[in-house]
Parts: C-alpha cells; sequence; structure tokens
C-alpha cells in the first residue's frame, strides 16, 4: 500500500509537472486569462476590443453549452442548492474563487462532532470488555470452561450489538460517496471533453474518451463491485472467527485482503501510467497541428507584417477558459463529495485503535483483537475512496492542463 | 453477496453456538468436524458461480463519454464567423458539421461583403474557400454568395 501511495504521488508530480511546463512553454489560454484579469486602466485599446470580444464570445458559447445535469445535480446537494452552473463559471473566469475555508472549517467540526458521538458507545464497548476480563480472571475458581465461554459469547455479542450501528452507517456513508463520485463524473467528463474537442484539441478528446469511459466504468465497478464488497466480507469473516476458538478463518481474511491490495494497486497503476503518457503527447500533436493551420493561413494571406487577426483563436481560446472552470468545478464537488467520508472514516478508525488500546490489558484478547482487525478493515474504504478520487483528480486535471499545450 | 455474508456469518454463529452448548463426550469431536466441513462448503460456494458470471468493465460509449456535437459544432461555426469577419471584412453565417477524423463539413453564407467592391468578390469567395479548407481540415466547404441555401 505505501508503494501504491508512492507511485500515485510520482505520477501526479509528473503530470503536474508537465501540463505546467507546457502550459508556461505556450501561454495560450493563460495570456487570455490574463489580459481576463488585468485591470481596465492597464490595457491598450486593442486589448480592450480583444477582451470585449473574449467576453462575448464566452457568454455565447456558455449559453448554448447544455448545464442542465450539472445543474440538477448541484440542486440535489444540499449544499450547493444556492449555486447556478453557469453563472458560477462565469464568475471563476472572471477571476473569483471557491470557497476552499468553508470546507474545511466543516470539516473540522464534523470530525470532533463525530467523535463526541462515538464516544458512548466505545465507553460502553471498554465497559463490557472490562467486565467480561474480570470474569475470566475469576472463573478458574468457580466456573467450568463451558461457562467462560457462553459468558465471552454473550459479551462478544453485546459488543457486536454496540459497533454494528456505528460500523453501518460508515460502510453505508463510503458507498453513498462513491455513488456520487461516479455521477460526478458521468456528468462532468462529457462537458470537459465537448469543450476541449471546441477547444481545437480533437485528438485528445479522442484519446480521453475510452479512457473517462473506462475510468468511470471498469475502475468504479472494480472497486464499487469487488473490493467494497470483499471488505465487507473481510469484516464479517474477522467478527464470526472471533466467534470460537474452533473457527479458524486467518486464511481467508488474509486472501481477500490481497485481493483487495492487488486491485487498488494494479488500477492506480495501470491507468494513472496510460492516462498520464496517452495525454500529454495527444496534447502536443493537437497544439502542432493548430500551429500549422495558423502558419499556412498566415502565410497565405498578402496583408502588411505578416499577422492576421485571431478571431478563431478567441472563440477556441473562451472554450478553454470555460473548460478549465468546469473541472475546478469538478474538483471542487469531488473533495465535497469524498472528505467528509475519509474524515469520518478516519475517526471511526482511530476510536477503535483506542479502544482494542483500553481493552487489551483488561479483558479477552479476542476481543481486542477484534476492533484492531476492524480498524485495519476500514482502511481499504479509504484506499477505495482515495483511488477513485486520485484518478478522477489526475483526469481532471490532465484535461484542464493540456489546454496550455494546444493554444 | 449479502446473501454470502449471511450463509457465512450464520454457519460460524451456528458452530460456536453448537460448540458451546454441546457436552464434551466422544461424538463432540466428530460433530465439530462435521460443523467445519460445513464451513468450508459455505465458504467456497460463491467460487462455482464466479465462473459463469459475465462481469461488464466498461460501459457503453454512448453513455459517459458522448461529447455534445451540437455545442462542437456551433463553436466552430462562430469561430469560422469571426475568422472570415476579420480576415476578409466580410459577415458571413456559417453551418459547420465538424468531425475529428478529417470528414468536417462547412456552408459558408455571405450575408454582407463589406467595403469590398465587386470585382473582389469571386477572390473573396475562393479566399474564404481555402481559408475554411485549412481551418477545418476538409475538403467540403461551399460557399454561397446570396446569403440563403
Amino acid at each position: 500500500m505505501p508503494l501504491v501511495l508512492f507511485l500515485a504521488f510520482l505520477l501526479s508530480a509528473g503530470a503536474l509537472c508537465g501540463g505546467f511546463a507546457a502550459g508556461g512553454a505556450t501561454g495560450g489560454a493563460e495570456s487570455t486569462a490574463q489580459l481576463f484579469a488585468q485591470t481596465e486602466g492597464d490595457l491598450t485599446d486593442e486589448e480592450e476590443a480583444a477582451k470585449a470580444e473574449l467576453e462575448e464570445n464566452i457568454l455565447s458559447l456558455i449559453s448554448q453549452l447544455d448545464l442542465e445535469e450539472l445543474q440538477a445535480y448541484l440542486d440535489s446537494l444540499e449544499s450547493f442548492s444556492s449555486w447556478n452552473a453557469a453563472d458560477k463559471i462565469v464568475e471563476l473566469i472572471d477571476g473569483g474563487t471557491l470557497d476552499y475555508e468553508s470546507v474545511f472549517s466543516a470539516l473540522f467540526s464534523l470530525l470532533t462532532d463525530f467523535l463526541a458521538d462515538m464516544l458512548p458507545a466505545f465507553a460502553l464497548i471498554c465497559a463490557i470488555a472490562l467486565l467480561c476480563g474480570i470474569l475470566n480472571t475469576v472463573k478458574a475458581g468457580f466456573l467450568q470452561d463451558s461457562t467462560a465461554e457462553i459468558i465471552f459469547f454473550v459479551c462478544y455479542a453485546a459488543v457486536l450489538v454496540v459497533l454494528l450501528s456505528q460500523t453501518v452507517a460508515v460502510f453505508t456513508l463510503c458507498f453513498d460517496a462513491m455513488r456520487s463520485v461516479r455521477t460526478q463524473m458521468e456528468i462532468v467528463f462529457p462537458i470537459l471533453l465537448t469543450l476541449m474537442a471546441a477547444g481545437g484539441g480533437t485528438v485528445s478528446a479522442t484519446v480521453y474518451r475510452p479512457a473517462v469511459a473506462f475510468l468511470s466504468g471498469g475502475v468504479s465497478e472494480i472497486l464499487t463491485g469487488i473490493v467494497l464488497p470483499f471488505t465487507v466480507v473481510i469484516v464479517v469473516l474477522n467478527m464470526v472467527s472471533k466467534l470460537n476458538r474452533n473457527i479458524k478463518l486467518n486464511g481467508f481474511v488474509s486472501l481477500f485482503k490481497s485481493a483487495n491490495k492487488w486491485l487498488i494497486g494494479l488500477s492506480v497503476a495501470v491507468f494513472g501510467i496510460f492516462l498520464s503518457v496517452q495525454g500529454l503527447t495527444s496534447a502536443a500533436y493537437d497544439g502542432i497541428s493548430l500551429r500549422a493551420v495558423k502558419y499556412a493561413i498566415s502565410n497565405s494571406v498578402p496583408m502588411v507584417g505578416g499577422f492576421i487577426s485571431s478571431g478563431f483563436d478567441l472563440v477556441l481560446a473562451g472554450s478553454t477558459l470555460i473548460k478549465n472552470s468546469v473541472g475546478m468545478i469538478g474538483i471542487f464537488l469531488l473533495l465535497s463529495a469524498v472528505l467528509q467520508p475519509i474524515v469520518a472514516v478516519a475517526g471511526f478508525a482511530l476510536a477503535l485503535r483506542l479502544t482494542a488500546a483500553v481493552c487489551e490489558p483488561i479483558g479477552d484478547e479476542r476481543i481486542s483483537s477484534f476492533l484492531t482487525g476492524l480498524s485495519e478493515s476500514t482502511g481499504y474504504l479509504v484506499a477505495c475512496l482515495l483511488c477513485m478520487s486520485f484518478l478522477y483528480f489526475l483526469t481532471v486535471l490532465l484535461l484542464i492542463c493540456s489546454a496550455g499545450v494546444i493554444v | 453477496m449479502k446473501n454470502y455474508v449471511l450463509a457465512v456469518a450464520g454457519t460460524a454463529m451456528l458452530t460456536a453456538i453448537i460448540s458451546v452448548v454441546m457436552p464434551r463426550k466422544k461424538f463432540s469431536r466428530t460433530i465439530e468436524g462435521i460443523l467445519k466441513l460445513c464451513m468450508i462448503l459455505v465458504l467456497v460456494s460463491p467460487l462455482t458461480g464466479l465462473m459463469r458470471q459475465d462481469l461488464t468493465f466498461f460501459s457503453s460509449e454512448s453513455g459517459i463519454s458522448a461529447v455534445d456535437t451540437a455545442y462542437i459544432n456551433n463553436s466552430y461555426a462562430l469561430a469560422t464567423e469571426r475568422q472570415l469577419k476579420a480576415q476578409f471584412g466580410v459577415t458571413v453565417r456559417a453551418e459547420v458539421t465538424f468531425s475529428a477524423e478529417g470528414k468536417s463539413a462547412a456552408r459558408i453564407y455571405i450575408l454582407d461583403f463589406g467595403m469590398n467592391d465587386e470585382t473582389e468578390h469571386i477572390h473573396i469567395v475562393s479566399g474564404i474557400e481555402e481559408t475554411v479548407k485549412k481551418l477545418l481540415d476538409t475538403e467540403n466547404v461551399e460557399v454561397h454568395c446570396d446569403g440563403s441555401a
């Protein structure tokens, strides 16, 4: 798992460096964005005219863009029901920013609230484990082994009853988050691909189409259809294997854990490497093709200075700016969807570890072993969320960064 | 999956309860062995069904990656109109059917020749045709001077 995360970090760093290097070399869409951000007093008359034309192009293009599904998704979310997709895109192009501070402050309060809600349940678990430990200690005096087993069985069942509601809530949160991320992919990717093709990146859009289809269909199916159910199986096997000393299921638990690690690792490695290499090379091809067209046109028109006004470029740049804004909105929605369950799972795992540590010296070792195993199993939930989020984030980032090479 | 998990949990619970309440006699080990065998059968039961399942990993192209072709066509039409306005000083209406495989098609309707003399019209029409062919990388370009189909 650490190797997979390190590999994922290298891929993202490489993609970012490639995207920004390519963007810095040409500065096409970025220069138009800077043109937008400059104050009116700094611009010449020609720049003012170009800026006005660009604004007119952008408003015209946004009015033609199909944002119904995106707006419907925003309306379904409580936190974003007041957002208007088209207005938000224009606001971002004009230099506005998204409110990341509110997301992070809400996360911190969520973590503290979550721990406060779980505290009574875990205190009860510690009390049950303490009782079980005391009874085990005194059993040698007057209890038979079978009676001690029954007492442990009852205490363990009580722990399960207390813990299952919390566990189901955490799992449900993660499943809902995965579904939400998949819905976002199905909404955002067609818009981004459309804007990429409209911005001159026809080859890039053709390359990215199967890749995003594989991400949304293949990778998400693997994670939601195989890895998450395997995680549920791991939790259940861990749970039942502690019921009786004769039930030995550690081999099966290891099998499913190993399968999860391989599936997550392969999904990140294969998709990430393929997407990074294909995406940047196709964007370079689009950029060269477009520059070849502009060179051919400028040389075929007999004008003084050999320079022609770039009406065609301004429209393409408008689509590129809209694409970048939609990408930023997509990333913001992704963070708002996955950070909450990740924090919840992290808090749950922390509470389990703490409880296991407290129960270990005083209670039955099977209870603390179960709590430790459960906290390890929740790691796969976080891994699934992070894997899907990272691949989605990487794809959106590459779709955004490709603009600097093309225009 | 839900049924599988319930079956495993149920078998394990049954095994545990029987192991606890069963008296320690000669047959207790036999019964424990049978219960373990049942547990193994329940655990490996999905493997037989796994080979017959058809897991789909790729969604259809028309679902996730369907692009808005109308937007792309309108965008290139707008870009072409702006380019021709800037390059030739003519007002045109463009209808573009864009294709990434070099099979795009364009119809240009010249609405107003602007400040250009009538003697230059024929050069402008040929210039527009050549420019649009290079912009859209296609040979399928029609230019209409009267502004209608």
